[in-house]
């Protein structure tokens, strides 16, 4: 390999690296790319960051965004449309460093018509505004990928304007509790420094007016959401933690009313906007999500959005995927996925099925042969009659069956649910004795205390236990590259006891393959044939093996031949090879052990095979050593049984199943769970996508968490595969820390308790109890998880 | 008395200000993105782009 850097994106240049005065690029894209920046003026692009520059694998074909140009799709896109200026937000998941920000939000330059650009880093995202009569949808998008920024866009995809909108109503909110809660302080403040005797009438009227007067916003805006939320389960008999919080918020308000009204006392104003306020803080610190991260996708998601099809008189026409139908013809160019299932009208054509079987090898197919939605095409385009719609399509019913039972199963209730069930049951309990009590010994502080303990018992500490500890969590995950979609993750993930991987992409490393050579010892001239003739092939097995070779020396042959899913044969002055599969080489089909083989027959009396197997990730038997003993672990592969002997120094052999269809694996997971076992299902592809949904917690591994995921609970990032006992120890230590700030709220609870069943409870007590509380719990959840993302995660 | 009064009303009004402040931040989207300008501030906006860049021998490198 050569030691030559790409000037626009920093990789290896390879053997052939393209040259333009006397800078190396790795490809002609590269080069295309460095030189618009250079015409543009934009050359500072490479003196922010060293070469920043993203590489495409496949070079772009023309016309891949021509279905931009309708004008229902422009309709649905465009944020905002008046005169001739358009403003359009779209997705780019290659947006990565300062850089790529300063050269996006200075597009401008490069194209007249682009009026402002802007880019939202975390969500991976530019804002455009454009002149459309000077430059169309379509021109921005082929502009953006002309510089190798490639727009992922889909128009179905509602882009969180309503998430978006929900977060900016609880910023608000929080916003008008801090306000009101700050202000109804201070006015409280004279009265708790007047000891043995009250604040003069005026002031009393007055502060009092003002603080009823400020919490209403609390009540009606702020805090709304909880009484409604917890009247409304209620209700549908289902107790959850907002009904304490409404109870509590009630008697707060309506104690606080009766004691203003009749002039004897200030009421717990104070405590009241407190309270709301820290629910709100818990709420927000709970909201975090990856913005750039899609946890739902859906089919559509992996088709392109438009397609272009082949009109029964050799006209080209771009058509939407689902104005595709029966009979239609259609096109797909390289690295395209196959909307819906047809045949080959083309010769032949290269398709990797990986994503959706997770089988590994790609299927050469030839003319008239099935091919499914789903398979990327390797290679040049290719035509292909489809002989069902997209929605009849063997992948896309596959995925509405798993739609079915995506509806998660009640089963594993969430803990917080549980606890407040108890938590309101023996409150209510504690304030119809003391009530009771009263009744018969003292009638005159019956009510005080009935109420004084619905006050006092607050929910606050262990409303915000799980907000911060699982927030914090999802944070600390977040860094070491494992993204949960919520919070609420981390508790699926602590109470899992079975864990079931998937093989192909998720234990090996996709594209990555090992070697092994069977067979006498080649000699440095026979390797040198071998070489010669494995670099003329194609086939991604001549790769791996010609890989395998090395480089050396090599010679021309004087034949060569290459026979479709069969093998090669070249002929080199008086020797020849044959390679490729079994049959074709020996004549003869084993059964033995199938599996990625080359066999090699040659004249010079080699007789014998390389297999090739995909290589395992880096640490796994690590990993292993450490989730063996606490979890149930299984392994189910779309693949062959070729791998089970290296698979068995892992996995049980009961519980290692190959060969297993998409549908089959959501089978075995739904089983598990009817076991009653709590699964954690780590997978990658489209075929994981039903067992990843029928799982407790479905984790999926990318390479690049941007890009294509199917639907799950968290992503990961494939590198850090290693972390995953850290995680899920992480993830089990954090319920310590939850039962540890139950203990914390109970003995503030028992607390604030002993003086409201003596009816002792007055809104200084109320005032310093409530805040201290919540306060304790923010601090120690904060510092314990950070800790234990230190010793689980390395986080520093 | 009055000037406490006045006072509270005053500073009210002054605290209802940035209330007002706080929430048109939030509708003008400038919570929507928190990381992003940031970045932004330290890029400089010279005009001037000379195609000599001194730095772009480290780029080659």
């Amino acid at each position: 390999m050569s030691d030559l850097k790409c000037v626009h994106c920093g990789l290896d240049c390879g053997n052939k690296p393209v040259w333009q005065n006397e800078n190396p690029f790795c490809c002609e894209g590269c080069k295309t790319v460095y030189n618009i920046l250079q015409h543009g003026k934009l050359k500072k692009y490479y003196s922010l960051m060293e070469t920043p520059g993203i590489r495409l694998e496949a070079p772009e074909e023309g016309g891949k965004y021509a279905w931009l140009d309708r004008e229902e799709i422009i309709q649905k896109l465009l944020e905002y449309r008046q005169g001739n200026v358009s403003r359009v937000r779209l997705f780019i998941p290659s947006i990565h460093c300062s850089s790529c920000i300063w050269l996006l939000e200075n597009l401008s330059r490069l194209r007249a018509g682009i009026i402002h650009s802007e880019v939202n880093f975390p969500a991976r995202e530019i804002t455009v505004t454009f002149k459309h009569d000077m430059i169309s949808l379509r021109q921005l998008a082929e502009l953006l990928a002309s510089i190798h920024y490639l727009p992922e866009i889909n128009p179905d995809i509602d882009k969180s304007e309503a998430k978006q909108k929900e977060g900016n109503r609880l910023l608000r909110q929080l916003g008008v509790a801090g306000f009101c809660f700050a202000n109804i302080m201070l006015l409280s403040l004279p009265d708790y420094f007047t000891v043995g005797y009250r604040l003069d009438y005026e002031y009393r009227l007055v502060f009092g007016i003002i603080n009823f007067l400020l919490i209403i916003p609390v009540i009606l805006f702020s805090g709304v959401d909880y009484l409604l939320s917890g009247f409304r389960n209620l209700r549908k008999g289902i107790i959850n933690i907002d009904l304490p919080i409404s109870i509590g918020i009630s008697a707060l308000l309506f104690q606080s009313i009766f004691v203003l009204a009749s002039d004897t006392g200030p009421g717990y104003f104070d405590s009241l906007a407190g309270f709301v306020f820290f629910l709100l803080i818990g709420k927000w610190f709970q909201q975090h999500t990856y913005d750039a991260l899609s946890f739902e996708r859906d089919y559509k998601s992996f088709f392109p959005v438009g397609v272009l099809r082949i009109e029964p008189d050799g006209k080209e026409s771009n058509v939407l995927l689902d104005e595709l139908k029966m009979g239609d013809r259609v096109r797909i160019r390289s690295q395209e996925i196959i909307p819906a299932d047809g045949h080959l009208v083309s010769d032949k054509a290269h398709i990797d099925y990986s994503f959706v079987s997770g089988e590994s090898e790609i299927v050469e197919c030839v003319r008239g042969e099935e091919v499914f939605a789903g398979g990327r095409q390797k290679g040049s385009s290719i035509d292909i009659e489809l002989s069902a719609a997209v929605e009849q399509s063997r992948l896309t019913r596959l995925w509405n069956h798993d739609l079915q039972s995506k509806k998660k199963d009640k089963s594993l209730k969430m803990l917080i649910d549980q606890v407040s069930k108890y938590f309101t049951l023996v409150v209510i309990l504690i304030a119809l004795v003391s009530l009771g009590y009263w009744w018969i010994f003292n009638s005159s502080l019956a009510l005080l205390s009935f109420v004084s303990v619905l006050i006092v018992a607050c929910p606050c500490a262990l409303a915000l236990t799980l907000p911060f500890t699982y927030g914090n969590a999802m944070r600390q995950m977040g860094i070491v590259g494992f993204f949960l979609k919520h919070s609420g993750v981390v508790e699926v993930l602590s109470s899992a006891d079975t864990i079931v991987f998937d093989k192909t992409g998720t234990l090996t490393e996709q594209g990555n393959f090992q070697v092994i050579y069977f067979g006498k010892t080649l000699s440095e001239d026979e390797k040198m044939l071998l070489r010669s003739s494995f670099r003329h092939s194609t086939h991604p097995l001549s790769r791996a093996v010609s890989d395998f070779l090395g480089e050396g020396k090599s010679v021309e042959p004087e034949f060569f031949q290459e026979l479709p899913s069969l093998g090669i044969f070249m002929k080199y002055k008086d020797t020849w090879i044959k390679a490729g599969s079994e049959s074709f080489v020996r004549n003869e089909k084993s059964d033995i052990e199938p599996g990625s083989k080359v066999y090699i027959s040659t004249s010079f009396g080699t007789n014998s095979y390389f297999q090739v197997i995909s290589q395992l990730r880096n640490g796994l038997d690590e990993v292993f050593q450490n989730i063996k003993e606490k979890y149930d672990i299984h392994l189910l592969s779309g693949d062959g049984p070729a791998d089970a002997s290296r698979m068995g120094n892992f996995f049980r052999k009961e519980n290692m199943h190959f060969g297993m269809l998409p549908a089959d694996k959501h089978t075995y997971i739904q089983k598990l769970k009817q076991q009653g076992k709590k699964v954690i299902m780590i997978g990658d592809g489209l075929n994981d996508a039903g067992a990843l949904a029928a799982s407790n917690a479905g984790i999926s591994v990318a390479g690049s968490v941007y890009h294509f995921s199917p639907a799950c609970d968290a992503i990961m990032k494939a590198s850090q595969f290693e972390k995953i006992p850290g995680i899920l120890g992480f993830a089990r230590q954090s319920k310590i820390i939850i039962h540890l700030s139950f203990l914390f709220s109970v003995l503030y609870n028992i607390a604030g308790l002993w003086f409201a069943v003596q009816g002792l409870l007055t809104p200084v007590i109320a005032a310093i109890l409530m805040p201290l509380s919540s306060l304790t719990i923010v601090v120690f959840t904060t510092f314990t998880t950070r800790w234990l993302g230190i010793r689980w995660l390395n986080v520093n | 008395m009055t000037t406490i009064f006045f006072l509270i009303g005053a500073s009210l009004l002054v605290a209802l200000g940035f209330l007002f402040a706080f929430l048109w931040a939030v509708k003008s989207g400038q919570y929507k993105d928190l990381y992003t300008p940031s970045i932004r501030i330290l890029l400089d906006d010279d005009g001037d782009m000379q195609e000599d860049d001194p730095k772009d021998e480290s780029v080659k490198n």
